[in-house]
């Protein structure tokens, strides 16, 4: 009659000795070496605390409705500006030309976010005024959610130079988030919440384009305008105006971040668990050889052997 | 469905008001129209007469609102709705028509001017003026009704298709023929050309023609006429036509057409090329006549002589003599025969030659060939003779043998002698060309006993250096010499060994080889982990190693294209394009983006298909002139041109008559202009309509030269515009019968009259065919020079030339006389962003909106100096943001009263608000209140302040500070949106409410430091204290700027407002916090994921939903837990 197994259970053996034994150090030794090791191979192949990460995420960005507009109309100087800034254009006076500004920013996925400002500037110009170069500054809200909340005002730069005078410029390009530093995994950041240009200012000195982009510079975070493409159209005809087409898409980014707490500990505990149950494996075999085999001599506490007694 | 309910109560009550008020007034006499036509008769009502015919008739007939017959006299007059030049003008007799009888009549009128078809409009009158009683049928205001067409043709003309007309130059011919060209097919009556040469004198060409007499139907024929004293001065002949028996149609007065001159043909010819070389024995070129030869034979005679440089030769071929030069011979060194010109003669023409040799088919050629000139360097090289129908001949030298070589510049004339032509045409005709000879000695070389090295077309069998050393030499680098310092090399002589210093040992350079980072060897720097754990060792042995197959050379076509097609690279930059403009499309319907095909008449008469040129800016704005207009594709194009006297002509691109031509016009009778054709790849053209307009001051199209310096002057106030600029005339040639000028230069005032300023194209189209093409072309004078104002330097005119095209759709019911004017709308359903804002004021009668447009809410549009004295306004476009403003300079003196000036600049901001309702939609019916929203304007409540009167000493704070408040200088449009629906992917957007404001700010003149404004007071009152002009000029003059904008601002607006939300639930942002969201926990599974992409998510949530299956299925099997 054929036998099946019908129930199985593991035996245990206790393998019992005193303190001061060489059984005893041998168990101590193996449990240092079982779990010291991991961490240093662990640590010591890299990468072992995340210290960034990245996210990636569309920013939430408006067009703030400010404008800066530098036109040089002579290569001996001569230049016509407009701003939104009504303070700017009480000083400049004369030099003030008011161009015929539309903006539209656009949100072609739907997803509540503006993906893209469509621009079109039209300077009047008289025809002996040609235009040779432009600087262009726009002024946007940038806002990020997901890690830390994030705000602040940041700028295109639009600049252009041509030796021939130009009757038109088209840009299409990205605003583009430029870090010096990773931002915090949480919390509400507005560091740079701050006004680029202080609007409020009588003075010249707070339009002088040196400081501000010297101090727009330094920032830890602020956009950059990249267009690799500008066309610059020659040949204007009479009585028309220099026009600016411009599109600033708002490209989703990939945000470098300090990760929080938890998150570092995780991706340490999942390195440490994975190379710590090899070693468990290892030195669990050798223990059990050395224990079987009575390499080390203990006080074997088997239970069949109690069995028999009993 | 709902808001169509109260529009057709609205009609259903306007109808029935309208029948009542018919049926309720019995006591209202029967008014009565007088109508031109004849009833009943379509088509009746349009007449058209020559203006030979010195007057004309138009019928007219009665008619009245209740069918009935006229119970009074009634004198009706007509008129001409049309008063501009260009259009036909005539004088109208009045005429009575009786009471009782068939209240008809015919109108009779005499012929001004001829031009274009006018509108007539006939009135009645059944009262002297002021005894009009209320049972007056016929009222001079009440009468008009269904207006005629008239118009009187221009006499047509007859005229040579060439201003040129060379008359015959050959022995014996004295009489040749000449086509004339009628502008108008003869009709009724044959009809008499005659031509006299206006100018002959007794020493011109004296020409006779024979009367041609032209039958009903012909349009052109051949006039004969016989000529004595050819070689005369040319003179100028032009036609008359005269239509026989009684008939009206030509006119010897009127159908004298345009002039053409007749000059004798005198021959040309030509070497082509007229300059060579050679290095062979021979060297030859085409001699060209102007046209083929006619019935002699012309021989020509030629002669060589050396020239010491080009300069001399280019001297002595421009002047080529007829006589044969002595010197012919090149000099050549003594005992050596002298290069002889042997066999002249004709070959078989080459038919690639640019010659117009249209008749080069069979004619033989008769070959004159001359005995060699072996000694006699004197005489004539060659005799070269050209008949029948040939204009081409062969001119070819072939030197005779020489010893020496002739490297030298030579050149060959030759001329058709009066001693042995008869054909006058080419008596004395000469031509020379200019050849450089390089022709070297002939050496002589035996190579019978030569020594045949190598093996040519044999190759080289290289055996594989796996078993065989290859290279036992190393240093053994050329092959059937001695290498130096080689000394195994098997070729060197135990001399050269002998020589030797030393022995190369081994090859050159060594076996270098690049170090790979697997090698042990490697020591170049980085280098991964488990490279340096097995690393590989390497042993450069040339035995059992891998070695390239030695290719043999390709030598056959067959082999090549073999090797080369199986291995041909994708991209090469092997030509494969054609060069010439042809569409691959040969679909007859025209469709987007084809191109829009013209019919012409090319050089010999015959009708070809071409492109619609057109100018059009490409790359960044450079303008090209050969541009196709391409179907449905609308263009804009600005091209400056630098205006230069060799532009101000006939051909250029400033001529009128480069661009599209009236179909209707004859005068002149030809050439026929292009015609675009109706459909693509077909044959039927299209009518064409052209206008002309002439404006008299082209500065809008000329660049200026004034400068802002010249504008912004430092003491110059400038405030608004108040005159509106002026319209064009349509210039006086355009009667719709006659070709534009050509632009013509005057020294005289140094410009260039009829200057093509703009153009523009309308293309009709219906269904897949165009059906007309109108173009309307602005002219002007154009001064050659521009003055500058500032200091008063000339420099050329740079003359900026508009373009543009576009399509229109032709609509069946356009031709009806009450035909509604097609209007663009701004989108339907909804409105499409970027398109203007649509406007309307309510009108009188209160339920229905008008003067729907664009112009009742505009914004600022600045000039070009972006003063507002030339700031113009725009329309506002939907949803797009903007800002727009103009500057005013204003000085000490306008601050005095700041209730003129605030009220002053009200009125302006406010006149870019004039309309009261804005469409909610770009499709809206003027009908149905429910598609408008009203305008919410809280200012016009607030009444305008009026301007402190003359005699009223104004505020006396304004008057002392130099500064005024509340000015209204920023005017802000805020436009409510929302998004109503979707249709086909695009959102629905409509308006839902619009309001203006204006933003009060504060005006202050600036009282320090250079240009600012000088802060002293009332200037009228300090001018008469310093009583010196000098000071109240300097005191009224500086000046500052000032801003007055407008802004609008787009804002969307949810369609329903939303229900509150709590703000623990509420997600503005709509984003997953620290990616960690309980939405997004089942991340793999989510829509989201899946990128909103359904299938996506509908196979994500297959595979999770098949590994969990998975995961099951392990777990019953294996049953680790029980």
């Amino acid at each position: 009659m054929a036998v099946v197994e019908i129930y199985a259970h593991p035996v245990l053996h206790r393998y019992k000795t005193s303190i001061c034994t060489k059984a005893t150090i041998f168990v101590f030794a193996c449990f240092l070496l079982t779990f010291i090791p991991p961490i240093l191979v662990a640590y010591r192949s890299q990468g072992f605390w995340q210290r960034e990460a990245t996210y990636r995420e569309q920013p939430d960005v408006s067009f703030k409705h400010q404008v800066l507009l530098l036109l040089q109309t002579s290569q001996t100087g001569d230049y016509l500006v407009w701003s939104t800034y009504q303070n700017f254009n009480q000083l400049q006076q004369g030099r003030v030309r008011v161009p015929l500004v539309k903006s539209r920013e656009e949100d072609s996925n739907r997803d509540g976010k503006s993906d893209a400002l469509q621009m079109t500037i039209q300077v009047p110009l008289l025809d002996t005024e040609e235009v040779y170069s432009v600087d262009l500054l726009l002024f946007f809200q940038y806002r990020l959610y997901i890690f830390s909340t994030f705000t602040m005002e940041c700028m295109a730069y639009l600049h252009h130079t041509s030796p021939l005078p130009g009757a038109d410029l088209t840009v299409a390009g990205d605003l583009r988030l430029h870090q010096k530093y990773p931002l915090a995994h949480t919390g509400r950041d507005t560091r740079f919440n701050t006004s680029i240009i202080d609007s409020t200012s009588i003075f010249p000195t707070a339009y002088d384009l040196r400081t501000i982009f010297e101090s727009y510079s330094g920032r830890n975070v602020s956009t950059n305008f990249l267009t690799y493409y500008p066309v610059w159209r020659t040949g204007r005809a009479t009585g028309q105006p220099f026009v600016i087409s411009a599109t600033v898409r708002y490209p989703e980014e990939t945000i470098l971040y300090r990760p929080g707490f938890w998150q570092l500990i995780k991706w340490g505990w999942v390195q440490y668990i994975s190379i710590l149950l090899v070693f468990l494996f290892v030195f669990d075999r050798i223990k059990t050889f050395v224990f079987e085999n009575q390499i080390l001599n203990t006080v074997v506490d088997s239970p069949t052997k109690k069995f028999k007694q009993g | 469905m709902f808001v169509k309910v109260p529009a057709v109560l609205l009609l259903l009550f306007r109808l029935l008001y309208y029948v009542q008020g018919q049926t309720g007034a019995p006591e209202q006499i029967n008014p009565g129209q007088v109508n031109v036509g004849v009833p009943g008769q379509d088509g009746s009502n349009v007449v058209s007469i020559s203006e030979h015919e010195t007057s004309g008739q138009i019928p007219v007939f009665l008619t009245f609102t209740q069918p009935a017959n006229a119970t009074q006299d009634v004198t009706v007059f007509c008129s001409i709705q049309t008063d501009q030049p260009g259009y036909s003008e005539v004088t109208f007799d009045n005429i009575t028509i009786s009471a009782g009888g068939t209240d008809t009549g015919t109108v009779t009128f005499s012929v001004v001017s001829p031009g274009r078809q006018v509108e007539v409009q006939c009135l009645g009158r059944s009262a002297a003026p002021g005894t009009e009683t209320n049972t007056t049928e016929f009222l001079p205001q009440t009468s008009a009704g269904q207006t005629g067409f008239l118009q009187v043709r221009k006499g047509p003309v007859a005229g040579f298709c060439s201003s040129l007309v060379l008359v015959p130059n050959r022995a014996g011919v004295s009489q040749a023929t000449v086509r004339v060209e009628l502008s108008e097919a003869v009709v009724d009556n044959e009809v008499t050309v005659t031509c006299t040469s206006v100018d002959a004198t007794a020493g011109s060409i004296q020409l006779t023609f024979d009367p041609l007499t032209l039958e009903v139907n012909s349009t052109t024929g051949d006039v004969t006429y016989s000529f004595t004293n050819p070689g005369g001065s040319p003179v100028s002949v032009s036609c008359t036509a005269q239509s026989g028996g009684g008939g009206t149609q030509y006119r010897t007065a009127t159908s004298t057409g345009d002039a053409s001159t007749f000059a004798l043909d005198e021959g040309s010819v030509q070497f082509i090329p007229d300059t060579t070389r050679t290095s062979a024995q021979s060297v030859g070129t085409f001699l060209v006549l102007d046209a083929a030869v006619q019935a002699d034979t012309v021989t020509f005679t030629c002669a060589m002589r050396e020239v010491e440089d080009s300069d001399q030769a280019q001297t002595l071929a421009q002047n080529p003599t007829c006589v044969p030069v002595s010197n012919l011979v090149p000099t050549a060194a003594p005992g050596t025969v002298p290069a002889q010109l042997t066999t002249p003669g004709l070959t078989t023409p080459n038919p690639a030659s640019a010659s117009p040799a249209t008749t080069l088919t069979q004619a033989p050629i008769s070959a004159q060939t001359l005995a060699t000139p072996t000694s006699v360097p004197d005489s004539p090289l060659t005799n070269l003779s050209i008949a029948g129908n040939w204009q081409l001949g062969t001119v070819e030298l072939v030197f005779g043998t020489y010893t020496s070589p002739v490297q030298d510049l030579l050149l060959v004339t030759c001329c058709a002698p009066q001693a042995s032509n008869t054909d006058p045409k080419y008596q004395g005709r000469s031509a020379a060309f200019v050849f450089s000879s390089n022709v070297v000695t002939n050496t002589t070389a035996n190579l019978t006993n030569a020594e045949v090295v190598g093996t040519p077309l044999v190759e080289r069998v290289i055996p594989n250096p796996a078993y065989v050393e290859v290279g036992p030499c190393p240093c053994d680098l050329w092959e059937n010499h001695c290498d130096t310092e080689c000394c195994c090399d098997t070729e060197c002589t135990q001399d050269d060994l002998d020589i030797f210093t030393s022995c190369i040992q081994g090859a050159f350079g060594g076996n270098l080889t690049k170090e790979l980072a697997q090698y042990c060897t490697f020591s170049g720097g980085y280098q991964e982990d488990w490279d340096r754990l097995l690393c590989v060792e390497r042993d450069n042995s040339p035995y059992l190693g891998l070695y390239y197959d030695n290719p043999s050379a390709i030598r056959t076509e067959t082999a090549f294209r073999t090797a080369y097609d199986a291995n041909a690279p994708a991209f090469s930059f092997d030509e494969t394009e054609r060069r010439e403009t042809v569409e691959t499309d040969s679909s007859l319907a025209y469709r987007y983006g084809l191109a829009t095909q013209v019919l012409y008449t090319d050089a010999n008469g015959e009708t070809q298909q071409g492109f619609l040129s057109f100018p059009q800016q490409i790359l960044s704005g450079q303008c090209l002139y050969s541009g196709i207009v391409r179907h449905f594709v609308s263009s804009n194009a600005t091209c400056t041109q630098t205006l230069d006297a060799s532009l101000c002509t006939e051909g250029s691109m400033l001529d009128a008559r480069e661009y599209l031509l009236p179909s209707a016009a004859t005068h002149p009778p030809c050439p026929t202009p292009p015609r675009v054709l109706s459909q693509h790849g077909g044959v039927d053209t299209v009518p064409t309509t052209v206008e002309y307009f002439c404006l008299t001051d082209p500065s809008l199209y000329v660049r200026s030269t004034t400068t802002a310096d010249d504008i912004y002057v430092f003491n110059q106030t400038s405030l608004f515009a108040d005159s509106v600029p002026g319209t064009m005339q349509k210039c006086a040639f355009d009667d719709g019968f006659t070709f534009p000028p050509s632009p013509t230069p005057n020294t005289t005032t140094d410009t260039c009259s009829n200057v093509v300023l703009d153009v523009r194209y309308v293309l009709s189209w219906r269904g897949t065919e165009l059906t007309g093409a109108a173009a309307f072309v602005i002219l002007g004078d154009i001064a050659m020079e521009t003055v500058t104002p500032g200091d008063g330097s000339n420099s050329s005119t740079v003359l900026a030339q508009k373009f543009g095209v576009e399509f229109s759709y032709d609509s069946p019911n356009a031709t009806a006389v009450d035909a509604t004017e097609i209007v663009d709308r701004s989108g339907n359903p909804g409105y499409d962003v970027g398109k203007v804002l649509l406007t309307g004021t309510l009108s009188l009668t209160n339920d229905s909106v008008e003067n729907i447009g664009s112009s009742g809410l505009q914004v600022w549009s600045p000039g070009t100096d972006g003063l507002c004295t030339s700031a113009s306004r725009a329309a506002v476009t939907f949803g797009e943001d903007s800002i727009s403003g103009c500057t005013v300079r204003l000085a000490w003196d306008n601050f005095q009263d700041c209730a003129a000036l605030r009220s002053e600049v009200r009125a302006q901001q406010e006149s870019l608000v004039t309309a009261e309702f804005v469409s909610r939609g770009g499709n809206p019916n003027s009908t149905l209140i429910t598609d408008w929203v009203q305008i919410i304007n809280n200012d016009t409540a607030a009444p305008i302040e009026a301007p402190t009167p003359a005699g009223v000493e104004p505020d006396v704070v304004d008057q002392l500070q130099g500064l005024c408040q509340d000015i209204p200088a920023a005017m802000n449009l805020e436009v409510l949106y929302a998004d109503v629906g979707k249709e086909n992917e695009f959102l629905i957007q409509e308006v839902v409410g619009a309001r203006v404001s204006f933003s009060s700010t504060l005006w202050k003149l600036q009282c320090s430091g250079p240009l600012s404004a000088a802060c002293y007071g009332n200037s009228s009152v300090l001018a008469d204290l310093g009583n010196s002009s000098t000071i109240s000029d300097l005191i009224t003059g500086t000046v500052q700027s000032f801003y007055i904008t407008s802004s609008v601002t787009f804002t969307r607006v949810p369609a329903l407002t939303p229900a509150p939300v709590k703000r623990f639930y509420a997600n503005s942002t709509n984003v997953c916090r620290l990616n960690a969201c309980w939405e997004e926990l089942f991340y793999p599974v989510s829509m989201l994921f899946a990128d909103g992409d359904f299938q996506r998510y509908q196979h994500n949530l297959g595979s999770a939903l098949l590994l969990t299956l998975f995961i099951i299925a392990v777990f019953v099997i294996t049953r680790p837990w029980w």
